[in-house]
C-alpha cells in the first residue's frame, strides 16, 4: 500500500524547469533510494516534496491527502520530515538544544515526552549523549549527520526524507549511518533516501529509482539495478 | 540631442533670473542648485556603487569651512580657496574611501555617520577657527562686487557649476564607468572577474561624492556670507539622502528633481517646523513603498503607459541553432604549441581545517576543451575560484601563458585573457543585455580625457555598442539587446553571459556549468558555439555536471574527489576507470 504517491511532478525556479514528469510510489515502511549524479535534480525533488519549492504541475498525495497547497511547516507536522543537505546544524546551540529545535515547537508535547524521545535518540547514537552539552558546531561531520537524523526523528515522522547524508563522510561512517536507516525502516518508519553513492544506497533499499537530468531514467528492485551496466552510464555518460 | 539639452539648460539658466518675478525665487533656485550638486555625488555613490554614506554633511562642512576660513581670516581670493577647499574634501573622501574597502553595507554607513559627527563636533568646538555655533561672520559673498545684482550673479555661478556636475554625471551614467559601478554594486567578485579593479573604484567614487559635497559647501558658505556649525548636522546628510531617494535612486536626473522637490517641501513646511520631520518621514515612506524608482521613475512610468511599444520577451522568435560564420567574433590568437596555457602545480587550499583542494596539478593545453568533473564536494568550486583568483591557494603555483599568476589579483588575471562565467548567472539586472555585454569591453580612455571626448562626440560608446551587437548577433540574440536580463528566458540569459565573456576577448574561457538549467536544444546550441570558439583557437576549461555533454565535447577530462585528482585522460578512458566510477557511485560497502 503506497503511503506517498507522486504523479507528473514538474518543478523549477526562475526560468528553469529542473524536474520533468516525476512519478514515484513509496510504500509504507519501505526504504526507497533515489540515486543520481550531481545536477540530476535530487535536492530539488526533496525540496518540492517538503513544499519548500512551488510545483509547476503534478500532485503529491500523502496518506490520501493532497499536499500541493499545504505550507511547509504543516507538511512537517503531518509527519513528512526532511533532513536537508549539509545537515543544517545550528552551530552555536548545544547538541541537546539542536535536538529540541523541531520537536520542542510541536504543540502538546510535555517535558516528560520530550525527555523520553531524547533518551531514545541518545540510545540510537550514543555519541550524541556524550556530547549533549557541547555546541553543534564542534561536532565532526559524521556526528553532525547523526544529529540531523536524530533531530528529525524527535518529531516521530511517518516518512523520513534524507538529502545526501553521505556527503563528505568517510566510507565507514556512511556504513554506520546507512545501517541506522535500515534499522529505522525495519521499525516501521518509511525512509526516502536521496543519494549520489548509488551502490551503497541501493544495497540497503527495498526499491530504487535513478534520476538523470530531471527525469526518472530507471527504476526497479535494487538487486536488478545494481547488475545493470546502464546504471554507470547514467552517471558518466 | 545631448548638446541640445545642455544648450537649452544653459539658456534657461541665463534667462531665469531675468524673468523671475522677484528675488525670492532666485534665492530658492540657488538653494536647489546647492542641494542638487551634493545630491548628484551621493547618487553616484549610493545609486550606482551601492555604498551608503550618512556623513555627506562632513564633506560639505570641509568645503564650506575650507573656503570660508581662508577667505575671511586670511584674505584669500575665492578663485584660490575653491581648489583648496575641494582638495580638502577630496582628501577626506579618499580616507573614508579607504575605510570603505574594509567595511561594507551598514557598517560603512556607521563609519560615515561617525565621520559626520566628528566634523560636526570639531566645527562646534574648535571655536578659534570656525566660530562654533556663533558662526564665522563676514564671509565674502560671491556677488562679483555688485550688491544689487549679487543674487543673479551668484545664481549664474552656482547653476553653471551644477550644469558642469550634471554633465560629468551624465558621462558616468552612460559610459563604462557607470556600468562598472553597477557591476560592483551587484557583485564585487563578479566585477573583478571582468577585469574591474573594484577596490580602486569604490574608493574613487567616495572621492567624487566628497568633492561634489565640498563644492556644494563652497557655494553654501559664499551664498549667505555666514557659516555656522548648526548647518552641518545629521539632518543635512539625511536631507541629501531624501533628495536622492525622492528623485529616484540611481537615475541621471533624479538628484536634480529631488533637490527641487526638497527645497519646495522645505518652503511649504517652513511654518510647521515642529511636525516637518513627520511630513518628511511620511513622504519618504510613501516614495519607498509606491514609487521605489522615485519621481523620475513615476514620470517614466506615466510615459511608458501611454506608449505601449515596449518590446516584451514574449514575442521572441524561435532561434536558429546554426551559427553564422560571417558574424563570428574576432579570433583570440593563441598560437598552438606544446607548452600548456594553464598549469597548476601542487595547488592546495583549505579553510577552517578542511582541505578542499589538495596538491592538485593540472595542465591545460592550448586550443583544447578541458573538463574538470567530480562528485558533490569534490573541490571543483574551490578550484575554479583559485584559478580565477577569488581565492588564494595556501601553497602551489599557477602559471598562465608561462607567467606565474599565483599572487595576481582577479581583475589582472581577467585582463590577461583568463575569462570566466558563473554557474548562477552574474548578469547585472539594472543594465540592458547590450550594456551587460559592453561590461566585458573594459577598455578606452581614462576618466577626464574620456569625459572631454564625450562632450564632443560619443563615438567611443557607439563603437562599444556596435561590438556588443556583433557579439549578440553571433548568439542570435541581437533583437534582445535593449531588454533587461530579468525579462529573458533562462537560456537567453546564458547566451548573454557567454557573449559578455567573449567581449573580454579571452585567450582561455573558463565555463562554470554552461548548460545547467538548459533544455536539450539549447544545450546543443551552446555545444556548437563552444566548438566554434575552439576552432578559433580559444582554450576552454569546463566544469559541468551533464556527463554526456562533457564526454561529447572534451578533449581531456580531469576527475576530482575529496579535493584530490583521482583520474585524467580522454573521455572514453575516464568513463571506464574503476576509481572514477567508485567516486561517483560509491562501492557496495559504502
Amino acid at each position: 500500500m503506497s503511503l506517498l504517491t507522486i504523479k507528473g511532478l514538474d518543478v523549477g525556479f526562475g526560468g528553469v524547469t529542473v524536474l520533468h514528469g516525476i512519478d514515484l510510489e513509496i510504500a509504507a515502511g519501505s526504504l526507497v533510494a533515489i540515486v543520481g549524479a550531481n545536477g540530476a535534480g535530487k535536492t530539488t525533488l526533496l525540496r518540492a516534496l517538503s513544499r519548500l519549492l512551488p510545483l509547476r504541475a503534478g500532485s503529491i498525495r500523502f496518506d490520501g491527502q493532497e499536499l500541493a497547497g499545504v505550507a511547509p511547516h504543516r507538511v512537517t507536522r503531518m509527519g513528512l520530515v526532511h533532513v536537508p543537505q549539509g545537515r543544517q546544524i545550528i552551530p552555536t546551540l548545544s547538541v541537546e538544544e539542536n535536538l529540541l529545535i523541531g520537536a520542542g515547537s510541536l504543540p502538546g508535547l510535555g517535558r516528560a515526552e520530550l525527555d523520553s524521545r531524547l533518551a531514545g535518540e541518545y540510545d540510537r547514537f550514543p555519541v550524541l549523549r556524550e556530547r549533549r552539552r557541547i555546541s553543534g558546531g564542534s561536532l565532526s561531520g559524521g556526528e553532525q549527520q547523526m544529529l540531523a537524523v536524530s533531530r528529525a526523528l524527535m518529531m516521530r515522522p511517518r516518512v523520513l526524507m534524507l538529502d545526501e547524508p553521505s556527503l563528505g563522510l568517510a566510507p565507514q561512517i556512511i556504513t554506520g549511518i546507512f545501517g541506522a536507516l535500515r534499522a529505522l525502516a525495519a521499525s516501521g518508519v518509511t525512509v526516502l533516501l536521496v543519494e549520489q553513492v548509488a551502490f551503497a544506497a541501493l544495497k540497503i533499499a527495498d526499491h530504487g529509482y535513478v534520476l538523470q537530468t530531471g527525469r526518472i531514467a530507471m527504476s526497479g528492485p535494487p538487486s536488478e539495478l545494481l547488475k545493470d551496466p546502464e546504471l554507470v552510464s547514467r552517471y558518466l555518460g | 540631442m545631448r548638446h541640445l539639452r545642455y544648450l537649452v539648460a544653459a539658456v534657461a539658466i541665463a534667462v531665469f533670473p531675468l524673468v523671475s518675478p522677484n528675488p525670492y525665487f532666485i534665492n530658492l533656485a540657488q538653494d536647489a542648485a546647492i542641494v542638487a550638486i551634493g545630491a548628484i555625488g551621493l547618487n553616484i555613490l549610493l545609486g550606482l556603487s551601492g555604498q551608503l554614506s550618512l556623513g555627506q554633511a562632513g564633506f560639505l562642512a570641509l568645503g564650506a569651512y575650507g573656503s570660508g576660513v581662508l577667505s575671511t581670516n586670511h584674505g584669500w581670493p575665492l578663485w584660490a580657496t575653491l581648489p583648496v577647499s575641494l582638495l580638502l574634501s577630496a582628501v577626506a573622501g579618499g580616507v573614508i574611501g579607504l575605510v570603505a574597502l574594509r567595511t561594507r553595507t551598514h557598517y560603512l554607513a556607521m563609519v560615515t555617520l561617525a565621520f559626520g559627527y566628528i566634523v560636526e563636533i570639531l566645527s562646534q568646538r574648535w571655536v578659534g577657527i570656525t566660530g562654533g555655533s556663533m558662526g564665522l561672520i563676514g564671509v565674502p559673498q560671491l556677488n562679483f562686487g555688485d550688491f544689487g545684482n549679487g543674487a543673479t550673479y551668484f545664481f549664474w555661478a552656482v547653476a553653471a557649476a551644477l550644469l558642469l556636475v550634471q554633465m560629468m554625471n551624465d558621462y558616468v551614467m552612460r559610459s563604462r564607468f557607470g556600468r562598472s559601478l553597477h557591476a560592483i554594486k551587484e557583485s564585487e567578485s563578479f566585477a573583478l572577474t571582468v577585469g574591474i579593479d573594484a577596490a580602486r573604484w569604490r574608493s574613487l567614487v567616495f572621492v567624487v561624492s566628497a568633492v561634489t559635497a565640498g563644492l556644494s559647501g563652497f557655494f553654501f558658505a559664499h551664498q549667505a556670507g555666514y557659516v555656522s556649525s548648526d548647518a552641518f548636522g545629521l539632518d543635512r546628510s539625511i536631507a541629501l539622502l531624501i533628495a536622492v531617494v525622492i528623485g529616484g535612486l540611481g537615475s541621471a536626473y533624479g538628484p536634480l528633481l529631488g533637490a527641487v522637490i526638497l527645497v519646495m517641501l522645505n518652503q511649504l513646511t517652513a511654518g510647521l517646523y515642529e511636525v516637518s520631520f513627520y511630513i518628511f518621514g511620511g513622504i519618504l515612506l510613501v516614495v519607498m513603498l509606491f514609487f521605489p524608482a522615485g519621481a523620475v521613475g513615476a514620470v517614466q512610468r506615466l510615459f511608458r503607459r501611454r506608449s505601449s511599444a515596449v518590446p516584451s520577451s514574449a514575442d521572441v522568435p524561435a532561434k536558429s541553432a546554426q551559427p553564422t560564420s560571417a558574424t563570428v567574433p574576432a579570433a583570440a590568437s593563441a598560437s598552438p604549441s606544446d607548452a600548456p596555457i594553464l598549469e597548476l602545480h601542487e595547488v592546495t587550499k583549505s579553510y577552517s581545517g578542511v582541505v578542499a583542494v589538495s596538491a592538485v596539478s593540472l595542465k591545460v593545453m592550448p586550443g583544447t576543451v578541458h573538463a574538470v568533473i567530480g562528485p558533490n564536494g569534490a573541490g571543483k568550486s574551490t578550484l575554479i575560484n583559485v584559478i580565477s583568483g577569488l581565492y588564494q591557494p595556501d601553497s602551489g603555483t599557477i602559471r598562465f601563458l608561462g607567467r606565474d599568476i599565483t599572487r595576481l589579483k582577479p581583475h589582472r588575471r581577467a585582463n590577461l585573457g583568463l575569462t570566466r562565467t558563473f554557474q548562477n548567472l552574474q548578469l547585472i539586472g539594472t543594465l540592458t543585455v547590450a550594456e551587460n555585454v559592453m561590461l566585458g569591453l573594459q577598455r578606452g580612455r581614462s576618466f577626464v580625457p574620456g569625459w572631454l571626448h564625450w562632450l564632443v562626440s560619443d563615438s567611443e560608446e557607439r563603437a562599444d555598442r556596435a561590438e556588443a551587437t556583433r557579439l549578440l548577433r553571433y548568439f542570435n540574440i541581437e533583437r534582445l539587446a535593449d531588454s533587461l536580463p530579468g525579462d529573458l528566458p533562462y537560456g537567453h540569459r546564458k547566451l548573454c553571459e557567454l557573449a559578455r565573456a567573449l567581449a573580454q576577448n579571452p585567450t582561455m574561457l573558463f565555463l562554470d556549468e554552461p548548460i545547467a538549467g538548459l533544455n536539450e536544444g539549447e544545450a546543443l546550441d551552446i555545444m556548437a558555439k563552444i566548438r566554434g570558439l575552439k576552432a578559433l583557437g580559444v582554450t576552454v576549461l569546463l566544469v559541468e555536471h551533464n556527463m554526456s555533454f562533457v564526454m561529447e565535447l572534451s578533449d581531456t577530462v580531469t576527475v576530482l574527489d575529496y579535493g584530490r585528482k583521482i583520474g585524467e585522460g580522454a573521455p572514453a578512458v575516464v568513463k571506464r576507470d574503476p576509481v572514477v566510477i567508485a567516486a561517483y557511485l560509491g562501492t557496495e560497502d559504502a
